[in-house]
């Protein structure tokens, strides 16, 4: 089956579309444009005039955008499903660790670091009723570990639900499929660095796949060499015991939630996502692959942990 | 530096995206600003009345019990795996 793709720059990541009815590459960018627009418009927390910054002045209940909506709710589920080990008041945290604009700004400063070691305000001190969401007083949002990943999944629903083409819709690796895919799947590369070991899935018509690591997205701040991956229990940089987890799921929420959760639980991540039943892929610090539940080649059973399905692979930094 | 966006003109700029997907969908127009507001709307109404009922109870009953039963996550894919050109590539970004 023949297939249309389309690449650009977009939240200092790249993002893509691909299409398997060509004839529609055009109104489906068209669509994702748009809709993007509207996700920039609501939680990009590095313009101030965006909907989430203007919520950063006022606390108690406000009334959000039916986007913003969206993002907020996807967050306190992707919140509830990690038990807060991904979390959207993580906003204050991230932003005393440097990261308070685009990342090639960050990366290009090396100031000093204000290390404040303490746990962020909570995912339970929100609410969201309907369109309202109430907000403690001191609380930043950043949707930053879900809205990509949200608007992956929407973006590939409307595309197809409007235009009835099958679509992959890639932002910064977070990648959705709505319709039919070409041939028996869609055929997605996995590898963080230039440096990882690299494979490549066949991910059936409509599922999705995400990858977060703690390698990629990182900059200096006094001394230090921080990444953007903020563990909610201590506001800190998660360890690096891993350098990167990909999941497959049903959306790309859910996948993102996962793989954001194994970075910031460490070991406990291999059973926690086994025990989830989801295929994963674990690029431990050393190199050592862990490959879990359905992933092609892990084994489907014993491994009481992760490290009896562990297979070095060459390559790894 | 932050980039420091005008508001007024953020909203043109809006306006007139609308403006250009509302011509270029000739024909597909209206559904495709229909949809637009029905996954964004839809979904946010499906989660929102979610998140009510779940957060309702938040208060009065610990939360990680509950949150630990997500081991029962549904909407596995099975991968199979890949040969020839890929479509796309998943890192972490």
């Amino acid at each position: 089956m023949t297939t249309a793709v389309t690449d650009w720059e977009l939240w200092s990541t790249r993002a893509r579309l691909v299409v398997t009815d060509p004839g529609q590459l055009a109104p489906a960018f068209t669509l994702v444009e748009s809709y993007l627009a509207l996700v920039d418009d609501a939680a990009n927390r590095f313009r101030e005039d965006s909907e989430i910054r203007r919520l950063g002045a006022r606390s108690g209940w406000v009334t959000l955008s039916p986007t913003l909506t969206d993002l907020v709710a996807e967050a306190l589920t992707a919140a509830e499903l990690t038990d807060g080990d991904v979390d959207p008041t993580v906003g204050a945290a991230v932003r005393r660790l440097g990261y308070d604009r685009d990342l090639e700004l960050v990366q290009d400063e090396t100031g000093p670091l204000r290390a404040v070691v303490r746990p962020v305000p909570g995912h339970r001190r929100l609410r969201l009723d309907g369109r309202r969401l109430r907000v403690p007083h001191g609380i930043e949002l950043d949707l930053g570990a879900s809205a990509k990943a949200v608007a992956a999944d929407r973006a590939a629903a409307l595309v197809h639900a409007t235009l009835g083409t099958g679509v992959l819709v890639s932002l910064g690796g977070d990648i959705a499929t709505a319709g039919p895919a070409p041939g028996a799947g869609w055929q997605i590369h996995v590898q963080d660095r230039d440096e990882d070991p690299a494979t490549q899935v066949c991910l059936p018509a409509g599922a999705a796949i995400a990858t977060s690591s703690t390698v990629s997205r990182r900059w200096r701040r006094g001394g230090r060499t921080l990444h953007h991956i903020v563990d909610p229990r201590t506001g800190q940089p998660a360890s690096d015991l891993w350098r990167s987890v990909t999941v497959a799921a049903d959306t790309c929420c859910r996948a993102n939630a996962v793989t954001t959760a194994a970075l910031v639980r460490g070991e406990r991540a291999v059973d926690w996502v086994r025990a989830l039943g989801l295929p994963a892929r674990l690029l431990r610090r050393d190199g050592a692959v862990v490959l879990v539940g359905g992933w092609p080649g892990a084994s489907q059973e014993g491994a009481p942990d992760g490290r009896a399905e562990a297979r070095a692979q060459g390559g790894a930094a | 530096m932050t980039k420091d966006l005008n508001p007024p003109d953020e909203r043109d700029r809006t306006v007139q995206r609308v403006s250009r997907l509302r011509r270029s969908l000739v024909g597909v127009a209206a559904a495709a600003s229909l949809a637009v507001t029905g996954v964004v709307g839809l979904s946010a109404t499906h989660h929102a009345s979610t998140r009510t009922a779940t957060t309702t109870g938040s208060g009065t009953t610990t939360g990680s019990g509950t949150t630990t039963g997500t081991g029962t996550t549904s909407g596995s894919p099975t991968l199979t795996t890949g040969s020839g050109a890929a479509n796309a590539s998943t890192s972490g970004s």
